[in-house]
């Protein structure tokens, strides 16, 4: 199992952090859009949702069916604690390597 | 604001476990008119299917709830199905003989067949763009038959005013007496315009050609000569070049030779000797104007021959017009030079390939029976591996890999049919073929040839190797009723041997039930060896008795199957019994019944068959009298 995120992976798991308890497909590509300046298609949101669901690090529950989706039900996906803590660590990593070169002891 | 329908359509690409949600947010998004234009729609709408696709290709499918099985992958098994049919080969040597023979004797004509077609019609001339070459024939009005030559002013004036045409030549047959050497020789001469070798576009292999400047210097004594005559004459000679030979006694001195594959004029006399021409008093009105003169032209690049035809018809007519005396009725037709034969032949080679074809499908036909009677013989071994767990897959693919074995064999050996068939072809044709066709002095087996018998072996063999195949596997799969196990009947009830009993057939049944034998499974309440029903639900249980007598067939058999815990029942050594249980339960239907309740030394392979899988667990340490205890694959079927 892969123990470090991919930046597409981090993107989103940003994204259902920045939405709070729990976000569906529309409202993460909004996110994505409108903070990262980034139009992403719902097909590589979900199938990158489904693979870090199979890791442990969302989970994802079916909402009910409305009208204004044909009768399709949602898809809301959460953060879980492993998600959040390999995420922080993730961006620990980056930040670490964007620091200036300090010479270590 | 209803969706696009054809978009939605799309949808239905995307992989089922995504298409919910994803097809909603885009239902959701377009609703509220997030998309804007359709075109935006389509792009999310295409790129999500890429996503899912290309995200399934590098991490495969989601979940798997069952493991690969290990040491089963397609190489593997591919290798283990050759090996086995190279081996069933081997072991046949009447059947194989009788199959390659005939399967031989069908590819080797196609071969030599094609060979000649491909040689004589279809392979290109040794020219540059040999497409553009092309005769200008000249044709008889009145008569409208051909009349191949026109006449040498005709040539002149044609070479002048033709636009379509990049460069026209002609030629005319001298009979000529070499002489100067040892002894005299008698050569097929022509006398070719200056223009002739630039317009076909091919270099001399030593020395150079003749072109419009040695005609512009007045150079008429030089002379080309071909391959064949250099090397025939000349011993192939290097210092020829340079050297004087005498032609009916005028002297010439020899500037090139021609590369060996080279062929002019076509469809006459090949040449072994080009002077040159100098037409300079065939102009109209002179002494040599009405001589004749084959005229060969090269059409410019981009220009069609139907407008080249357009052309030379108002040249023709014109000179009809001007020059009535010598030019009345006198048309010229434009052909391809590689195709003049294809004209007189018509369909001729079609109808030889047709009729060879025809030979190959009666031998395919032939080794269908074959592999069909072989198929009823070798019943007994297929049943015992679809029984062991081959699936319907592997069980066609084995007889469809025997086949393209059998089919490449008889492709290899009509190989040798196709060479013995050319050489006498080659012996009997007549000499004046020989002297004027093109390309035929390469008549053999080329590269064509093996890309030829390589496709019709493999298409062969599938015609003839896939209805077997596509038999065999219908009746073991799904007239599972039919299967029988075991040479002979059982002497002994099959309570004392410690196993259920497989094969007691419909007719054995005073209710005339068509069910299949696993429903008539008749149980021992108990017995010495513990295998004791697992429930009274019997109806959903097999077991059989499996008695191995020849343990290396089997055991091959067995590894062939490529399950682990199998192949190890085979290696007890020759004349070993070995007993395999068969059992099965219905899916869904029994994890109540799972180990426990079989008792301490019951069957413990039997398990729950997984949504139908036919994953083999062969539990061979556990289980009783040290055979392996199988659970078998069934089809579900009503």
């Amino acid at each position: 199992m892969r123990t470090f995120l991919g930046e597409f992976e981090q993107i989103l798991l940003l994204a259902l952090q920045a939405a709070g308890t729990e976000a569906y497909g529309v409202e993460i590509r909004r996110l994505i859009e409108d903070r990262a300046g980034r139009t992403v298609s719902p097909g590589a949101i979900y199938t990158a949702l489904d693979r870090l669901e199979r890791r442990g690090l969302v989970s994802s529950r079916l909402g009910e069916p409305t009208a204004q989706r044909g009768g399709k039900r949602k898809r809301y996906y959460r953060l879980e604690a492993a998600g959040e803590a390999l995420l922080r660590e993730s961006q620990r990593a980056l930040a670490r390597l964007a620091m200036p070169q300090v010479d270590v002891p | 604001v209803t969706p696009p329908r054809l978009a939605w359509l799309a949808l239905h690409l995307l992989p089922r476990a995504l298409r919910e949600p994803i097809a909603g947010d885009l239902e959701e998004e377009w609703r509220a008119g997030a998309h804007r234009s359709r075109w935006r729609l389509w792009n999310l709408v295409l790129r999500s299917i890429a996503a899912c696709w290309l995200d399934r290709l590098r991490h495969g499918a989601g979940r798997r709830d069952t493991p690969r099985p290990k040491g089963d992958s397609a190489m593997q098994s591919l290798r283990q199905d050759l090996h086995y049919g190279w081996r069933l080969m081997w072991r046949n040597p009447g059947f194989t003989f009788a199959t390659v023979a005939t399967l031989a004797l069908g590819i080797g004509a196609n071969t030599a067949i094609f060979s000649v077609v491909n040689v004589l019609s279809w392979k290109a001339l040794p020219y540059h763009e040999p497409d553009r070459v092309a005769f200008v024939l000249g044709w008889d009005l009145e008569e409208n038959e051909m009349r191949f030559n026109l006449r040498q002013a005709d040539y002149l004036d044609l070479q002048r005013s033709a636009t379509t045409l990049a460069a026209v030549s002609a030629y005319s047959y001298v009979s000529a007496n070499l002489t100067g050497g040892d002894m005299p020789d008698r050569v097929q001469a022509y006398r070719v315009t200056p223009s002739t070798f630039p317009l076909l576009g091919v270099p001399a292999a030593l020395g150079r050609v003749f072109d419009h400047a040695d005609a512009a210097a007045g150079r008429g004594d030089v002379a080309v000569m071909s391959h064949g005559l250099w090397q025939r004459r000349f011993g192939g000679d290097a210092a020829i070049i340079g050297r004087r030979i005498d032609v009916n006694g005028q002297p010439h001195e020899v500037i090139g030779v021609m590369p060996p594959r080279f062929d002019y004029p076509v469809f006459n006399f090949k040449g072994d000797l080009w002077l040159p021409w100098d037409l300079r008093d065939a102009e109209r009105g002179q002494p040599g104007a009405r001589g004749g003169a084959t005229v060969v032209g090269r059409l410019r690049p981009g220009v069609s021959y139907a407008a080249a035809q357009a052309e030379v018809d108002v040249l023709m007519r014109g000179f009809a017009d001007r020059y009535p005396d010598s030019n009345r009725g006198l048309g010229a037709r434009i052909v391809e030079m590689g195709r003049l034969d294809d004209e007189q032949a018509g369909a001729a080679p079609w109808i030889l390939l047709a009729a060879v074809g025809a030979v190959l499908l009666l031998a395919c036909a032939n080794v269908g029976n074959l592999l069909l009677a072989r198929g009823i013989v070798r019943h007994r071994e297929l049943a015992l591996r679809a029984a062991i767990g081959a699936s319907r897959l592997r069980i066609g693919r084995q007889l469809i890999v025997e086949g393209v074995l059998l089919g490449l064999a008889g492709g290899l050996s009509g190989l040798l049919v196709a060479v013995l068939a050319l050489a006498g072809l080659r012996a009997s044709l007549p000499e004046v073929l020989l002297a004027t066709m093109p390309n035929i002095n390469e008549l053999g087996i080329d590269g064509a040839a093996l890309g030829f018998t390589l496709a019709v072996s493999l298409l062969a063999s599938l015609a003839f190797g896939a209805l077997p195949a596509w038999r065999a596997s219908r009746e073991l799969f799904e007239g599972a009723q039919r299967i029988r196990l075991g040479r002979r009947q059982p002497r002994h009830p099959p309570a004392a041997r410690g196993a259920g009993r497989l094969g007691s057939s419909a007719r054995d049944d005073p209710a005339g039930d068509r069910r299949p034998a696993r429903a008539k499974l008749r149980w021992p309440a108990t017995d010495q060896s513990g295998l004791r029903p697992l429930a009274r639900d019997d109806d959903n249980l097999v077991a059989a008795g499996v008695q191995v007598r020849r343990c290396r067939v089997t055991a091959a058999l067995l590894r062939g199957s490529g399950r682990a815990g199998v192949g190890a029942a085979g290696r007890d050594g020759h004349g070993a019994r070995q007993r395999a249980a068969l059992q099965h339960l219905r899916p869904q239907r029994a994890p109540d019944h799972r180990r426990g309740a079989a008792g301490p030394a019951g069957p413990r392979a039997v398990g729950r068959a997984a949504r139908g899988h036919r994953a083999l667990s062969g539990d061979a340490a556990d289980s009783p009298g040290g055979g392996p205890l199988l659970r078998a694959p069934r089809r579900r079927r009503r």
